[in-house]
């Protein structure tokens, strides 16, 4: 099929009924590194993977509090990722002037939808190249979502995004119905193990290239310092899913 | 099929008269999930079938049918972000009416609206037509129970009965058998849902999800989701019903 004909533009379908432009732009998505989030009853956990451009330079943040119950984890272009997080915190800022209440988490991200959707239906745009992990809580309980560039949303009990992506889900498919009454060590512990399984073989886990943000109902948005890393780090040479069931 | 070089601008018609983006966008609906709108003795239900296409997936979320206000609902066929663009601004379109008017918006004035806004979107290159058709469904005392589609094309229709998606080649069928007018929401809904199980026919070993709302003499002639209770059972005898046609031929 003569795909370059169809595929410069978010205004032109093709003939199957599809839009290039969109899917390329969640091909973005793929090549970031991975990002990960699970909850329980009680809390919600985001883990990721973060790059290092160069031996001289830092490592890229890959997770941003919006508001004191909303954290978000990137995948993708880091630069659109930034405009989307302004957004989302301006928002929360002006709901909690307007309402004295913390914004659902559920009605923001279909609003970040809504506007990652009218970049895909104009010819002077192009799509958002970033997908977004929103973890959030709220009266109606405790949320993970995950965005597209394309405009959908949906909502997960644990998802993971980026690159080599895939071993990690496997790993959640396998234990996912664990989470629901997992303690938060637990939760982290389980997150940590999937990304493990999303690294390259010459790769370590340490302390400097994750980053683990945790909420819960009553515990705001906080990151794991230095320190809390690498003994979680540490207490991962111990943890196996199995030892959990035999505690139930 | 390929349109040759007059397929790539929404603002370009062939030689035959066609515009073949607006065809390209009403496929991109066809190849979706099967969304279901019907109307019966008393009341409208529109109906969806949801692929979980990810164990991970939270149950009965990410849903499809949407309230636009208290007694009008819109149901989106095709991709779901164009659907929800539409949706924005029918609820834009009926909050007006309503601030205007001091009633709400017949079913037959908002889907005119909403039409003319798709149909916007297909006259200008620099924009694409919506890759969602729109179902609204709505009762209101002057003009009783109301359903009409909404294509990628700004066409609409008032139906008594109408699908869009995969599987409406087996909805219509039904439709064609059944007259539903006879029928109460409440008994329709094994019908409804045996619709959305044969839709999927072939894949029928992936997990599915139906998401059904109904406005019915019942509930108060409110835009409401069937409950969960009831879906169930109407899934359940759905597929007896499938597996005695099976055994019958």
């Amino acid at each position: 099929m003569l795909k370059h004909l169809y595929d410069t533009d978010c205004v032109t379908w093709s003939p199957q009924g599809k839009l290039f432009q969109v899917e390329y732009a969640m091909e973005a998505v793929k090549q970031g590194s991975i990002c990960l989030g699970l909850k329980s009853n009680e809390n919600v956990v985001l883990c990721s993977l973060k790059r290092q451009p160069s031996e001289l330079a830092g490592y890229q943040e890959k997770q941003f509090k919006i508001d004191d119950h909303m954290a978000i984890a990137i995948a993708g272009l880091t630069a659109d990722a930034r405009v989307l997080c302004k957004y989302m915190r301006t928002e929360c800022l002006e709901y909690k002037y307007t309402y004295e209440s913390h914004h659902p988490v559920g009605r923001l991200v279909f609003k970040v939808a809504e506007k990652s959707q009218h970049k895909t239906q104009s010819g002077a745009k192009r799509p958002y190249g970033v997908g977004l992990l929103v973890a959030g809580i709220d009266p109606n309980g405790v949320h993970l979502f995950e965005t597209c560039p394309s405009g959908n949303y949906y909502e997960y009990k644990c998802q993971a995004i980026g690159s080599r992506s895939q071993a990690a889900r496997t790993y959640f498919e396998s234990w996912f119905h664990l989470f629901e009454k997992s303690t938060l060590e637990q939760l982290i512990l389980h997150g940590l193990s999937a990304i493990k399984k999303a690294i390259m073989e010459d790769e370590e886990l340490n302390e400097k290239n994750v980053e683990v943000g945790i909420l819960g109902k009553n515990l705001k948005f906080t990151h794991l310092n230095a320190q809390e890393l690498r003994d979680y780090i540490t207490k991962l040479e111990q943890f196996s899913p199995n030892s959990q069931i035999q505690q139930e | 099929m390929s349109g040759s070089m007059y397929d790539l601008s929404v603002a370009t018609y062939s030689q035959e008269g066609r515009i073949y983006q607006v065809e390209y966008a009403t496929k991109a609906v066809e190849n979706s999930e099967t969304v279901i709108g019907v109307k019966c003795k008393d009341g409208v239900i529109l109906a969806g079938e949801k692929q979980k296409f990810s164990r991970l997936l939270e149950d009965n979320t990410n849903k499809r049918i949407y309230n636009i206000d208290t007694q009008t609902g819109m149901a989106i066929c095709g991709k779901l972000p164009d659907g929800r663009n539409i949706l924005q601004r029918a609820k834009a379109e009926s909050s007006q009416y309503q601030d205007m008017y001091a009633i709400p918006a017949s079913a037959n004035v908002l889907s005119d609206r909403v039409a003319q806004y798709v149909h916007a979107y297909t006259m200008y290159s620099g924009a694409r037509p919506f890759g969602s058709a729109t179902f609204i469904a709505s009762y209101n005392t002057f003009d009783g129970y109301e359903l009409f589609m909404i294509e990628p094309s700004g066409n609409k229709y008032a139906y008594h009965a109408c699908t869009h998606g995969k599987g409406r080649a087996v909805c219509k069928s039904e439709f064609e058998r059944r007259s539903f007018k006879d029928l109460t929401c409440q008994e329709a809904l094994v019908y409804i849902a045996k619709m959305l199980i044969l839709a999927h026919e072939e894949f029928k070993e992936k997990k599915y999800e139906y998401e059904m709302t109904w406005i019915t003499d019942n509930n108060g002639r409110k835009h409401q989701s069937v409950p969960q209770d009831l879906i169930n059972n109407a899934v359940q005898q759905a597929e007896q019903l499938i597996e005695q046609d099976q055994m019958g031929e």
